[in-house]
Parts: structure tokens; sequence; C-alpha cells
């Protein structure tokens, strides 16, 4: 091992990621240049944009505020997590339906911040989905599309549960 | 290219109903990829071996270079290379200028030359073996300043005694021009009144989520640099480049990544960073690699003009406005790198939306130690735009009437349409009459009037605000020649490409970079609706490459042209391919062309019901060529370059042209409540009508205004850079300058009405910049809410802080 | 940036005078100093840590007196500090009076800053100069009248 890095190794979609790294390395760029998914994004220098929002053990986090050594022995999700055997997710479904993307930059980050707010609160209000993405900056679709697509996805989630 | 000699192609039906594919809103197909993160931005583009690239930025907002000292970060572990301004100016020109001599003597570089002339500058570009080597090297690169006297605002800067940012010009003056339309003197003498008023517009940035970013790499083996980018108009911007290298075009590969995370015009200017990345890849053999971060994108990733009219406007009695006289300051910042095209740019917009003949305008522009400014959603317009609805509420004011009356009195009319303005802008039809009483009725105007009186007699702080603007689209490059005749560019034009495959899949290519307008469908729909087939048997590959697409000199996705221009293009090309595919059809099913129809990809017989698909025209096209009708050209690739006729395409000595071939309009209102003790603006209502013309796929088109309807107000109410009396900017990243998150985004009553297009050939008119509609129409609103306080506004940004001082100091 | 400030101590002026005219002893109260050294009767090079919020950086800082003027009791300090993407100017002008045991003296300050602590920082600057500038008389107070 080369001299100041330590070793890393986090569980991303249900794959095991180990690398030799600095210290210093953030957890987005393990993602985007170590495990190579690309999806997650980045937007700002300040965690203020959420292009980076991940799950780590189920919560939402903006992957550069974190380094990569602390999310050692954790389990993250991406977006690349979403969809699963081609079929998408309901909120993928419901982003589509109501075009609630437009150059589809900050859309990963809006999906894991927006599943993050379902898992905790089955039947967001509108306001509380306004507060579930305020950390998420979109230049492109004025928000409104998306409010209806988490709305819209709750709805379905729901339903999909109370037939099961 | 096959292709016929003459090409009669009718305008397309009048009514949508004609239509099967184009003006459905059909969900958009490329927004599956970014959905599964699978898209492919800038960023994501990996070359092995590759450097990376950081600048060393100036401290200063301006100062003079006295030393630069590399040597600490030399020898840091994983520096490759540091590039100064100096070695620069050795190896390159300076790029072109817009501007004519004094102020085309500006001598322009991507990294300082002998002074940094804003904060942020570029002063060195550091090359290590990765992104965070480079960054700490950045820091490592000693630059001894001298700090100079400052200017910030573009009156003082003037004024005679000013600090002067260019030597080689000798002063601040960028550019100055006079409009003289009709008579606004006289309008002026014989008015009943004479409404006067200072205007100021603020600065603010594009900001797209993704900011700009370059790959070059440096091919041996054919002697060209490839280079990946975010570029909006990359044909435009390579000579640029090309010209200061000193390069062939040809030998510089223009790529853009499938997918690009939002321009706003912001990715314009960014052609510095293409030729310093480009150098360097070339000077060290290998891929380098630069994206900005967010305060670099802040500091110097375009920002908008700000500026400043004084205004006279002759008005009637009854208050009709007559005639407009107005002086016009345009603060340019540092460098005019797209500038001064905004200096007339904003005449696409003359009288507004308002039927006035009357306009003078002296307008000036001029360099100051802020960043460089360039095109941002609504350029130029948005300015021009703002002072008259803020004019207009002056007028209303004078005159004691209701703001809606007064506008009601000086729209345009329907029956005034296709309307020439003073300046010999077409408008392009529409019912601005019927789209402002829409409006009215949709925010509830009246109503609102009645509630406010209640709330004032409660001590409540309610306002209304009104804002009508005129979105104009597909620029005409003539109008540059304003500024300097000898500016090589006139008109407009884009290519479009349709094929068939061997397969018989269309495939369409066109040379506008989709930035997340959904390019690929709306353009689908256009060959769908020509074939009559669905989108499922459309290709439209998304990014760019110099080398394989199509592309004229103008392409690219700026000044709400991609529907107008690349949609007409296309449009026509399909058409064309459509012919030689009946051809050959009439041909191998021994029936006449006339007979045959295009549908669901094939070809049928409407007399004998036979059937030929794609798929097999295209064996007979491509493998089977023999049995083609004699001398018929192999192939199924159909070409069409469209360049539309402005009517007047050429300013003439009045500095009159058509600027733009179409002009959508938008009227904006908004409630507002502002709180009497925090002064915090709260938007209780805000409406929109807009009439697009004709749209290709209504949800991208209502995607488009409400996008634009964010920036405005994130604008009015946020995004304010802001600089100290020294030039350091005090709102350099996202903890300072705030943009509008999905709390600040009041819940949008928005409406379109379609009225089609005079001049497109499909009907449809460019949008997506929105004029500033909500700009003006909050700052009335906050402006009447306040009437009680008797508190007048001058800018277009708006905070508590500045509200609550004003307020307290009567 | 501009700002002014006044202390009264109960000792001489002269006493006042003569402590601050000698660089040793202002080393000593530069306040948040890694380092030091006096090079000469009018300058002080130091290492001077500056936090503006969470932001940190340690200015290479030279510190020179000019225009001391033993009659008025007038001088001036220059500050030059230099850190990674960081400059400050900062010029001081000293003026000490008042009778035997109530000395008064009086400061004012024009700081140029430039960087990205000037950027990110710039509403705060003033009350951390002011704190600083504080901190340096206050020391050198209390070190004259114990």
């Amino acid at each position: 091992m080369m001299e100041g890095l330590v070793k890393v190794s986090i569980d991303i979609n249900g794959k095991k990621y180990t690398d030799d790294v600095e210290p210093r390395l953030l957890l987005v760029d393990f993602i985007r240049d170590i495990a190579r998914l690309k999806g997650t994004h980045i937007g700002c220098d300040t965690t203020s944009c959420g292009a980076c929002t991940i799950l780590i053990d189920g919560m939402s986090v903006k992957s550069c505020t974190m380094f990569a050594v602390e999310a050692d022995g954790r389990k993250i999700q991406t977006v690349e997590s979403l969809a699963t055997d081609d079929k998408l997710h309901p909120l993928q479904e419901a982003f589509w339906e109501h075009h609630a993307l437009q150059c589809g930059y900050c859309t990963p980050g809006m999906l894991m911040s927006s599943t993050f707010l379902l898992s905790r609160n089955s039947d967001p209000t509108e306001e509380e989905i306004r507060e579930g993405i305020a950390g998420n900056i979109c230049r492109c679709t004025g928000y409104i599309n998306i409010i209806k697509a988490v709305k819209d996805a709750a709805g379905k989630i729901n339903a999909g549960k109370e037939t099961e | 290219m096959p292709q016929k000699a003459e090409l009669v192609v009718e305008k397309a039906p009048e009514t949508t109903a004609a239509f099967k594919y184009m003006g459905t809103p059909v969900k958009v197909a490329e927004d599956l990829i970014p959905l599964q993160g699978k898209g492919q931005y800038l960023d994501d583009v990996e070359i092995p071996g590759t450097l990376y690239m950081a600048y060393t930025l100036s401290p200063y907002g301006h100062a003079k270079i006295k030393k630069i000292d590399t040597s600490k970060c030399l020898e840091l572990p994983g520096v490759h290379y540091v590039l100064t301004g100096e070695e620069l100016k050795a190896n390159m020109d300076p790029y072109m200028q817009i501007a004519p001599p004094p102020s085309g003597n500006l001598k322009d570089y991507p990294l300082a030359v002998d002074k940094v002339r804003y904060y942020g500058e570029p002063v060195a570009a550091v090359v290590a073996s990765n992104a965070y080597i480079a960054e700490d090297a950045a820091e490592l690169v000693d630059v001894e300043y001298e700090p100079l006297p400052v200017v910030t605002d573009a009156e003082d800067a003037l004024k005679e005694g000013s600090p002067v940012l260019h030597d080689s010009v000798g002063n601040n003056l960028v550019w100055r021009g006079v409009w003289d339309l009709g008579d606004a003197e006289k309008a002026l003498k014989e008015a009943d009144y004479v409404v006067e008023d200072t205007v100021k517009t603020h600065r603010y940035a594009a900001v797209p989520l993704e900011t700009s970013g370059v790959l070059a790499t440096y091919d041996q083996s054919v002697d060209t640099i490839t280079v990946y980018s975010v570029n909006q108009m990359p044909m435009f911007s390579l000579p640029i480049i090309c010209g200061a290298l000193r390069m062939p075009p040809s030998k510089f590969r223009m790529i853009l990544p499938p997918n690009v995370g939002g321009a706003f015009g912001g990715k314009i200017i960014n052609f510095t960073h293409i030729t310093v990345v480009a150098y360097l890849s070339k000077l060290l053999k290998a891929p380098v690699k630069y994206v900005e971060n967010r305060s670099e994108n802040i500091m110097s990733g375009t920002h908008n003009n700000e500026r400043i009219f004084h205004v006279k406007l002759a008005v009637r009695k009854d208050g009709r406005v007559t005639g407009a006289y107005m002086k016009a300051v345009d603060n340019c910042g540092a460098y005019p790198r797209y500038e001064p095209a905004g200096a007339v740019i904003w005449a696409q917009v003359v009288p507004g939306i308002y039927d006035v003949q009357n306009v003078y305008v002296d307008f000036s522009q001029a360099t100051t130690n802020k960043g460089p400014t360039g095109p941002v959603r609504g350029y130029s317009r948005i300015q021009h735009n703002f002072m008259w609805e803020r004019m207009m509420n002056r007028v209303a004011q004078k005159l004691n009437m209701d703001p809606a009356e007064v506008r009601r009195l000086n729209l345009i009319k329907a029956e005034q349409m296709p309307y020439e303005g003073p300046s010999r802008t077409i408008y392009d039809g529409g019912d601005y009459h019927k789209a402002f009483d829409t409006l009215l009725d949709t925010i509830e105007y009246g109503k609102w009037r009645e509630k406010q009186k209640e709330a004032r007699k409660q001590g409540k702080l309610i306002g209304i605000g009104l804002s009508a603007v005129i979105d104009s689209g597909a620029n005409n490059f003539a109008q540059v020649k304003i500024i300097n005749p000898h500016f090589p560019a006139s008109g407009s034009m884009e290519v479009g490409l349709v094929m068939i495959d061997q397969f018989g899949t269309l495939v369409a290519r066109t040379g506008t970079t989709d930035q997340g307008q959904s390019h690929a469908t709306t353009f689908g729909q256009i060959v769908s609706e020509v074939f009559n087939t669905g989108p499922e048997n459309v290709v439209f590959q998304q990014g760019f490459d110099s080398i394989s697409n199509v592309w004229a000199a103008f392409s690219g996705a700026y000044a709400s042209r991609s529907a107008v221009m690349a949609g007409t293009a296309l449009y026509y090309a399909a058409i064309r391919l459509k012919e030689k595919v009946l051809t050959i059809a009439a041909h191998a099913l021994g029936e006449l062309e006339s007979d045959l129809e295009a549908k669901d990809a094939a070809v049928v017989s409407m007399k004998t019901d036979k059937k030929l698909p794609l798929g097999d025209i295209a064996t007979l096209a491509w493998l089977d060529v023999n049995k083609l009708p004699e001398d018929m050209e192999p192939g199924l690739v159909s070409y069409a370059v469209y360049k539309p006729d402005f009517t007047y395409n050429m300013p003439d000595e009045k500095k009159r042209v058509n600027n733009t071939l179409t002009y959508s309009y938008a009227i904006h209102g908004t409630v507002v409540e502002v709180d009497p003790e925090t002064y915090e603006m709260k938007i209780l209502k805000h409406g929109v009508v807009s009439d697009p013309g004709f749209m290709i796929n209504p949800l991208v088109v209502e995607g488009q205004e409400m996008g634009a309807t964010l920036h405005g107000i994130s604008a009015a109410l946020m995004e304010n850079l802001e600089y100290d009396e020294d030039g350091i900017l005090l709102t350099s990243n996202f903890w300072d300058y705030l943009v509008a998150g999905a709390k600040h985004m009041p819940d949008i009553d928005m409406k379109t009405i379609v009225t089609r297009s005079t001049s497109s050939v499909l009907g449809v008119r460019g949008v997506g910049e929105g004029g500033g509609g909500p700009i003006g129409s909050i700052v009335n609103a906050v402006e009447d809410a306040l009437q009680p306080l008797g508190i007048k506004l001058l800018s277009s940004n708006l905070s508590a802080n500045e509200l609550y001082s004003k307020a307290n100091k009567k | 940036m501009k700002f002014e400030g006044s202390r009264e101590v109960n000792t001489s002026a002269q006493a006042v005078w003569d402590f601050l005219t000698n660089p040793n002893n202002m080393a000593e109260c530069l306040p948040d100093a890694k380092s030091h050294e006096v090079v000469d009767d009018k300058t002080i090079k130091a290492q001077l840590k500056v936090g503006v919020g969470f932001i940190k950086e340690v200015f290479d800082s030279t510190i020179s007196y000019s225009e001391v003027t033993p009659d008025s009791k007038d001088m001036k300090i220059k500050i030059d500090a230099k850190a990674k993407a960081n400059t400050a100017t900062i010029n001081i002008d000293v003026h000490v009076d008042g009778a035997d045991s109530a000395a008064k003296l009086q400061w004012t300050v024009d700081a140029v800053m430039a960087g990205r602590l000037a950027s990110i920082g710039q509403r705060y600057i003033s009350k951390v100069s002011d704190k600083v500038i504080e901190q340096a008389f206050e020391c050198m107070m209390s070190k004259l009248a114990p």
C-alpha cells in the first residue's frame, strides 16, 4: 500500500468496491471514479445543490460532504440501483410521465432525495415534498413537475401496497 | 447529395387537427437515459492517461501582475506543467473582437497578461496527474500583484478620469450607438405628460447545474486536436478559437457528449477554457481535462448585462404612450467576449409589446472590473422589457390609472399583425389583448384589487404586478453589422439530415445541440409526421461531432432557434427523402407516385393496397441497386439547409433590420404579500399566459416556459452578483449566490393561447428564454404592495434587507 | 474597509509610546502568531493565523513601522499579509496622547482584503479585524499596566 493511503471497502448497489484511497478522497469521487458509477453528479463545491445525493444505510446524504473513508463498510445506493430488471422504479416512471426533468443533471439526486422522503413518509403533502427536495437544485424545470411526479409516485406505490 | 434542384415546400397545414405526430404531448424518450443514471455528461467522458487542469485565480478586481513564481508549484509531486498568460501571448493571437477600433484593439487572452481585470480571472493554468493535486498546485503559484484603482459601475467607467481597463483601447467605451426611430423629440414636445424615471437591471448569472468543462486530446497520427466540450454554438466558437490558435478549423474536432446539463446562454463564452485546454493537450501530447468548479462558474461563467436606463416617455392624457426617449448604459464587465452584441440585441424588442413608433435610444456599453458578460437566458431583451414594464407602471401612477388599463391601451392590436416596429422588426402574429385578458382572468385581477383594499385597511401589504414581454427567437446575425459593418456574418441557417438505414430505420441529424430541450423527441415528431410513421421508427442521436454530424457555421442551440431553424431544416430534408422513397416504391410496385403514400414505416398504395416496407425500399436503395430506376443515385440520404428570409435582412443606415424570425410573447401577473415587519416577500399567486405559436410537443414547450418563469423569479428575489468597492465578488458560491429551490417556487398558473407564427414554416415561435416576464411583474407587485409606505423601487433585484432599510430610512 | 478605535490606560503617554515603538514588545502581542521574528527596529515578520468563520488561513506577514514621530506621538503601522489565494494590506494610524496617568491610544485602520476570504467572509471581516487589533492593543495594555 502506498504511504498515506487507506484501504476502503464500500458496498454500492449490492456490489463491493475495495481500493486504497487518500484519506481526503470525497465519497462522490469514490463512486464516480473508483466504482465508475457516473449517475451521481457534482454540481457545486459547497454541498448546496444535491446533485450528488445518495443513500447510505438508507439515509440520504450528499456524497460530496463525506470522505470515502467515512463510508468504509457501509451500504450505499445510487441512482443506478433504482430500476430493476429494466423495470423503472415508480418514481422514475412518474418523473417520465410528468416530464419532471429537462437536462437531467439534477435528476439522480432528486430521485434519491425523493426515495428517502417516501421511505419516511409514504404519503407526503405538497409542502412536505418541497421540504424533502429543498436541498436539491434544479435549474430547468421550475420544480412543479417534480413535485407532481413525487406525489403521483407516492400514490402509485401506496395503491400497489394495498392490492398486495 | 441526392436532392432535387428546386424544392417547393408548402407551409405546414394551418390546424393541428391535420397532424398526427406533431402537436401532441409525446413523452420524452430521451428522459429515460438520465432517469436511470445512464446519461453521459462531459465529466463522465474518460480517456486513459488524462491529466487535470486547475486555474490560479486573481484575488483582486484590478491589479498589475508584477511577477509570477511557479517554482513551488512545480516542486509538488504530480505537477506536469504551469501555463501563464505570458506563454500564451507568445503562442496565440488575441481573440477577434466584434467591435471596431478603438475598442476592437482590445487584447483578450484566456489567461491574464500583465494585469488582472476582475476578481476570479484565471492567471495561470496548472496541469497535474489528478484533479486534487492540480487544485493544490494552483494555490502554490506565487503571484505578486500591485493593486490598481477599481471601477465597477458602467456610468463611472465612462467618466473622464476613471481607471481604464484596457490601455490598448484608451478608455472604457466598448461601443456607442444611437437609434433615432420615428420622431421621439416631436412626440415629447407634443405630449400631455412626460413621464421620466431611471430603471436599473442587476447582474446575475446563467448557472446551469452542470458547469462548463473541456476534455482535449491531441492525436498525432492525424495532427488533430479533439475537443469534448459543452459549448452551445460549437461551430461558431470554433473559428474564434482556431483563429486565436492559428490553426485551421478542420484540424480541430469538436465533440459534445450526448448530455449537456443545462446552458441558458452560459455555455458560449467558455471558448476561453477550450483554447487553454486544447493548447495544453497539444503541448503535453496528453489528454487534459478541466471542469469549472461552482465558484469559477459563478465568477466568470457568463454574467448578464447590468444596464441603467434614463427614460422619458411621451404620454397622452388618455394614457397612450406616443414616444420614448432614453439613454442606456450597459455594463460589459472586464472583457467583451460576445459583447458588444448585447448592445444591439435589445433592439429585437424596441417598443416592447406596445404600439410605439417614435423611439430614441442612445446606447453605450462600458468595460468594468466585473466578470465578463454574455448571453444569459433572455439576453439583453430582459433588460429592455423590464424597462418598459417599469415605465408603464410609472405612466399609470402619473395618470392615476390602473396599470392594467394603461397596458391594454398601448398593446399592439391583433388587426395590426404582422406588426412592423419602428426598427423594422416584424412581430409574427398573435393576439396580445386576448392573452392579456386571459391573464387578468387567470390571476383574478379584479378580485385581488378588492382584496388589496381590505388588506390595506388591516395594515397588510399586498401588491399586484403585471408584465407583458416579447420573447424573440431565431436571430439574424446581420444585426451585429450595426456594431461593425465588417462583421463577417449575416442571416442564419441550420442543417437537417434525414436518412434511412439499411434496415429501414429513419435517422435524423442536425447541428443544434441539446441541453435539455428534448430535441430528439421533438425532431423525431417532425420526421414521423412527414413519413406518417411512429417515433419508434425514428432514431435521433444526441450529441455532436463535427466530423460526422451535419452542421452549419451557425449550428447550435441558442437564441431560441432550435425548433424554428433545425425543425424546419429537418422538415425539408424529410420531405425530400420521402419524394425519393415514393419514386423508388412506384418503380418497384409498378404504380404511379401520386397513388402512393408513406404510412407506418412503409409505402402503401391508396389504389391497390399494395405495401412496400421501408426496409425493402432501403434494400433497393443501398444494396440491390441495379433494380433502382435508371439514372437514380443510390442511397437514401437527404440534406437540407434552411436559410430564412427575414424580409428586412440587412440593417439600413437607421440601424433598422428584422433582428429575429419569431416573436413569441408572454403576460405575467404576480400577487405578493410583504411582511410589514421583516419585509420578507411571499408570492401568493403567479400566472403566465404565453403564445409559443404551434407547439410541436406541448409537454416540452410548457416545460421550457416553466423553466424561464423559475429563472425570472429567482433573478428578481434571490440571485445577485454583488461586488464591493474593491471589485471583490461577495456572492461567489451557492451559499451566498442563492438560486431558487423547491420551497421558493410558487405554484404557477400557466396557460397557452396559440396563434401560428406568420414567419416560420411550421408556425412555431422560438420559446424558452421567457423575456424576463416574472421580473417585471414581481418588482411591480412589490412596489404596489409598498405603496402605502411610498417606497419607490429602482432595481430588478429585491431583498428583504433592502426593503427594510428603505422603509426605516423614512 | 475603514474602522477606528481607542483605549485609555492608567499610565503615561510616554510609557505607551515607548512600548509601542519597540518591535520586540509588539511582537509578543501579536494574536495567534505561529511564529515571529524581529528583523530590525522597524520590521517584524510573523506567521499569523486568521479565521473567518470556519475558514482558517496562515498569513505570512510583514509588519513595518513608518513615520514614527516622537514629538506628536504619531506612527503608521503597515501589515502586508499573504496566504494561499488571499492577500491583505492593513494600514494603521496610531496616535498616543493624554495626561500622565491617563494615556489615550487611538487608532484608525484601513484594510484591503483580496481573495477568497474577502469574497466569502466580507460580512465578518471588519468584526474579525477589529477583534484582532483589539486583542493586540489589549495585550499591550495589560503588559503596561498589569
